[in-house]
Parts: C-alpha cells; structure tokens; sequence
C-alpha cells in the first residue's frame, strides 16, 4: 500500500508541465544522441550538465536520465540501418538487425527493437521501484567502514569488467582517486596539488572533465579518420512484428529483460555487458544457434531489451548507496551533489518527490520514446543524414559553452582541453575512461569513508575486517583480484572482453 | 601494442612516483589521524603498482599482436582543430563570444569539414547568434563581450 502511494506521488511530480516538458526534451535529444554515431549518451549527458544547474534538480535529473535510457532506444536505429552503432551498447544489435533490413525487415527490426526497449525498460522501472526503498534501508546500517569497502569494490569490479587489461583500468582508478584529491581538502581545508591555481582551487571540476574525456576526446578520435557513413536505402514498413516474430522473441525478451536489470545494477556491469550476455545467452537457448547472425529477430529482441532493463537497473546502486555503476550514473551523482542533494540511504525519504518522480518520470518516458520510436522513425532517419562536418563543430561549442558557463572561467576552459587530449590519448592506448571518471567521483568519498573509519578504530585497519558486511565486500574484491590471475578464469573473461570489443 | 604498452605504462609509473614524493609536502598524518597528503600518496602507490604490473605483462608478453596507432592519420586536421580551440579560449574575453564563435565554427566547417564557403558562413552565422540567445539570453551565462561590446 506504502509503495502504491509513493507511485502515486512520483506520478504527481512527474506529471507537472515543467517535468513533463524536461522528460520530453531528455528522450527526444537522448533518441538522436543514439542516433547520431560518434557521440555516445555520456558526452552529451556532460554537455547538458551545466545548463541543468540553473534548473530545479527533479526537473534536471528527469531530462538527464531521459537522455540516457533514450539513446538505449535510439542507438539501435543506426545498428540496423546503417550497420554503426549509435553507441555502445547497440554493437551487437548490428549483427542480425543489419541483416534483417538487407533482407527487407527494417520495420519489423525496429519494431521489434522498439517494443522490446519498452517491456524492458518498463520492467526495470517497476523492479527499480520495489528493490530501491528495501536496499535503502540496508544500507542505513552501513558505516563508512562498509562504505569504504563497498567503494573498492566497485572499482574492482568495474576494473575487471572493463574492455580490456585489468591493471590498466585499475591504474585509471588509482589516477581518479589522485584526482579527485586535487584542491582544498574538505577536512584540513589546505590546498593540494593546485601549483598556485585558482581554478584548481575547487578540484578540476566534474564537468571539464568529463566533457573533455568524453566529449573532445570523442571527436578527436572521429576525427582522426574520414567517417563513412552509408545508409541502407530500404523502405521501412510493417513496424509493427508479426505474430509468428512474436513467438521467436518472446522469450528472449524477458530473458533480456531480466538478465539487463541485474547486470545493470553492478557497477561496471552496465548496458554494454548486458547487451552481449543477452545475445550469448540467446545463442545458447536457441535450436538454430547456425542462424544467428543471418538477421535472427531474437538476436534483436534480447540485446535491446537487455541494454535498456540495464539503464533502469543502474539507477539503483546510485540512488540507494550513493554508489554509482558506471559513467553516466557518476554525472547524475556529480549533478545532484551540485545541487545540494547527497545520494545515498537517506535520499529516499529526505527527497522523495525527486526519488519517486524521477523514476516515475522513466515511466512516462518509456511511453514517449516508444511513440518517438516507432511512428516518427522517419524523422531519425532523416538525422542520420546530417553530415559529421555540421555535427563536430557544434558539438565542440557547446563544450566550450558548457565548461565556461559553469564558473565564467577560462581556466575550466584549459582544463576540458587538456583532458580531452588526455582522453584521446587514452582511447589510442586502450585505457579505459569509466574507471577514470568513477574514480574521481567517489574519490573525495572514499576518503571521507577511510578518515572516519581509521579516526574510529584509532587507526587500526582491522575495522575493515572485523565488521562483517565490510569484510564480505572485501572478501569478494580479494577473489575478483585472484581469479584474474587464476589462468583459466582469466582466459575466460578475456574471451568475453575480446568478444565484446569486437 | 606491446611497445605501446611499455611506454605508457612508463610514464604513469613516473606520474604516479611524483604524486608519491610530492604527497608528503601536505602531511601524511599518522594512522589515526590521516593528514591531508595521505590519500594523494595512496593513490600515487596504486599508480605505480598496476603500471608496474602493465609494464611486466607487456614486457613478457612477446608475442603480442603488432598496431601501428599512428598510422593513416590526419595529424593536421587534429593539430588545427587543438590550437583553434586554444586560440579560441585566449581571444575569446578580448574579442567577445559573438564574432569568436562566428570564426570557429567557419574555420571548423570550411576547413576541417571542406565544405563550401557558402554553406560555412550560413551555419557558422545561424550557430553563433542562436547559441548566444540560447545560452546567454535564454539561459543567462553571461557569456564574454569582448572590447566590442557584444
């Protein structure tokens, strides 16, 4: 009765004109990020940022999480159209989709990828909604002990589900970590690391890094190489998937559906991992498993349907712990810290209307997006055909747009450049930018946790051990370590990685 | 990638060994009352553990496959694009964010795009006056207005 009444709040906020217009904007902008290829929802999340700072925090988060699960739904548009995928998590959509629109079964492809977004993300919202306030209250009981264990945990997870070596994407969280200590010290209030900077007073600041890790660092890498673009030139009718489409799919759209929330509550997991599982998984229950691959619809239904119940899921760890699960969620905690509003346990019954209104708000965006996607497919077609030289300079400017506004310096300006650099570099050496930008999120909170912890014990480091949640999380961190040294475990989830790098 | 990796994982050990020795200049503090340089110092080791680690595991990995990163590159398009938008960032409070952004989004779409000078000075125009009403009227950014005043 409780959980029916806060629905019915959320659904309150979430209907007022000013979110509605905000959810709106977020899904219509998050469908063409997922369109456009070359620029994924995490760029344009930390584009949007600063212009959420001069909104009210419910409406801001609305629109940002509407970008986010919107480009799930866009981002397979171009994977069967145009055999690119809009981002990440739609790679795998590439491999039946795209053949389905050669065989003339565009429509039923996006139909089908449509629909499947929208169960999914509409059982994510529910489960999100019943999983969320119980785990709240869990993590009531945690001390920055469990914090601080919790915290290296995901790190280590993220590390290990990265797309590539480990140690190089637990040395970019040990570089996090270092960067989220620049400027003053909360504590002590004395500066470090700033050289005298005044910009660095304040640490590098969440949006000039992001954005240049994420959006300079994007474009350099598109740029770098002439970007082909060729759209499948097929007609695109009967949205709508037949009966017999129907009876493939249904299966695989729940297994999706499943398989996406779960594995998008863990940090690292995210709608990439989801997405891959899903279809392995597929492959692995079907009686033609030959077949995928020659534009199998099950091949789309599941991935979809994975990568958007993962994009509900990820909300949980960030709106319960604090903790967030991947890049996208370490913005929208960087941007509800901005506002004043410290996720964790007590978010819930400290905000509630923005709690229940955003993930109400998802809801109703679900319903959007659905409409969006499947009787104006066209006009997202049409997108696809504005050229990379119009779309790059924009891009660019509103980078610079959004570093400069957020504190009229030019010095935040310097530092977006720098990382962008940095961020290209990075992509060019294979090291991974999420465990980056988690790192530096949950950097100043990892030291915040460790001070309390150590200032508890009188700084005996067994407080670690001998609280039993604490030692748990650092018991499971210390067998992820092990098993990527364990030779076996370890050609096993390069396999995985290699596959879903490919 | 191997000799790549040696390099890389190269110059992060040496980042990682100065924020090591840097680290203490702000007080480790003891262990019960860590000071404020003991998490740069934390972070520091686990810079240098795991670029040591990536070092060791290029290093004996000889038979890794060989990548020529920069090859097929255009070096020049990514130069420009890099010292516009320095250029940009310095001239941008003298000239104003009108007529600054006006050029940068010409030079970007006439000699990055090669698109024709037409097209280029449309779109540059059309960009820069509605991101100045978007963002400064609209949203109030108090972007810069240079000597010229707009």
């Amino acid at each position: 009765m409780d959980l029916i009444g806060n629905v019915l709040y959320g659904f309150s906020v979430a209907f007022q004109p000013i979110n509605l217009l905000f959810c709106f904007a977020g899904c219509v902008i998050g469908t063409l990020v997922g369109v456009l290829p070359g620029f994924g929802p995490t760029a344009a999340i930390s584009l949007l940022l600063p212009m959420t700072f001069r909104l009210d925090p419910i409406s801001g988060i609305i629109m940002l999480a509407g970008i986010y699960y919107g480009a799930m739904y866009g981002g397979s548009t171009t994977s069967i159209l145009v055999n690119i995928p809009g981002e990440a998590a739609s790679v795998v959509t590439c491999l039946d989709g795209y053949q389905m629109a050669r065989q003339g079964r565009a429509g039923p492809a996006l139909g089908m990828s449509a629909i499947g977004s929208f169960i999914a993300g509409t059982f994510s919202v529910i489960a999100l909604m019943v999983v969320a306030p119980p785990l709240a209250e869990v993590a009531l009981k945690f001390g920055p002990a469990e914090y601080f264990s919790l915290m290296v945990l995901g790190l280590t997870l993220l590390g290990f589900l990265s797309s590539g070596s480990i140690s190089k994407a637990l040395l970019m969280a040990g570089f996090g970590i270092f960067l989220g200590t620049i400027g003053l010290d909360n504590l002590t209030g004395i500066p470090r690391f700033t050289f005298g900077s005044e910009t660095l007073l304040d640490g590098p600041g969440l949006v000039p890094v992001v954005m240049g890790l994420f959006g300079i660092g994007e474009i350099l890498s598109n740029l770098e190489q002439p970007l082909k673009r060729e759209i499948f030139d097929t007609r695109i009718s009967h949205l709508l998937p037949t009966v017999r489409d129907w009876i493939e799919s249904k299966w695989a759209l729940v297994r999706g559906s499943v398989i996406g929330f779960f594995l998008g509550i863990l940090p690292g997991g995210g709608a990439v991992i989801a997405s891959f599982a899903s279809y392995a998984i597929e492959k692995r229950f079907s009686k033609t498993p030959e077949k995928f691959g020659t534009g199998m619809i099950a091949g789309v239904a599941g991935p979809e349907s994975a990568n958007n119940a993962a994009a509900g899921g990820a909300f949980i760890p960030m709106l319960t712990l604090g903790i967030p699960a991947n890049p996208v969620m370490a913005i929208l905690l960087g941007a509800l810290i901005i506002h004043g509003i410290q996720p964790g346990p007590f978010l819930i019954k400290e905000h509630p209307d923005l709690f229940w209104g955003v993930v109400t708000s998802m809801y109703i965006g679900n319903i959007m997006l659905l409409i969006l996607n499947l009787p104006l497919i066209g006009l997202w077609v049409r997108a696809l055909r504005i050229p990379y030289s119009i779309l790059f300079p924009l891009i660019l400017l509103f980078c610079l747009i959004g570093s400069y506004s957020l504190k009229n310096s030019l010095g935040d300006v310097f530092v977006m450049i720098i990382f962008g650099i940095l961020g290209y570099l990075m992509r060019k050496y294979r090291y991974d930018t999420p465990p980056l930008v988690l790192a530096f999120v949950l950097g100043p909170i990892m030291e915040a946790s460790l001070r309390r912890s150590l200032l508890l014990s009188n700084g005996s480091p067994f407080i670690f051990f001998e609280r039993p949640i604490s030692a748990g999380l650092l018991l499971i961190t210390s067998l992820l370590l092990c098993s990527s040294i364990v030779p076996a475990l370890k050609k096993r989830r390069e396999k995985i990685v290699f596959e879903s790098a490919d | 990638m191997r000799r790549h990796d040696l390099i890389s994982s190269t110059i992060w050990f040496c980042a990682g060994l100065f924020v090591i020795l840097y680290a203490p200049q702000f007080d480790l503090g003891t262990a019960s009352m860590p000071g404020t340089g003991f998490m740069p110092f934390l972070a520091g080791i686990l810079m240098c553990i795991f670029s040591a680690i990536t070092f060791g595991q290029a290093y004996f990995n000889k038979g890794g496959t060989t990548q020529k990163l920069w090859g097929n590159i255009q070096f020049r398009k990514l130069i420009f694009v890099l010292l516009s938008l320095l250029v940009y960032t310095f001239f941008l409070d003298i000239i104003g964010f009108l007529i600054c952004t006006f050029l940068l989004i010409f030079f970007f779409i006439h000699l990055v795009g090669s698109e024709g000078w037409l097209k280029s000075v449309i779109a540059a125009g059309l960009t820069s006056i509605l991101s100045h009403f978007l963002f400064d009227t609209w949203l109030q950014a108090n972007l810069p207005k240079g000597i010229l005043g707009f």
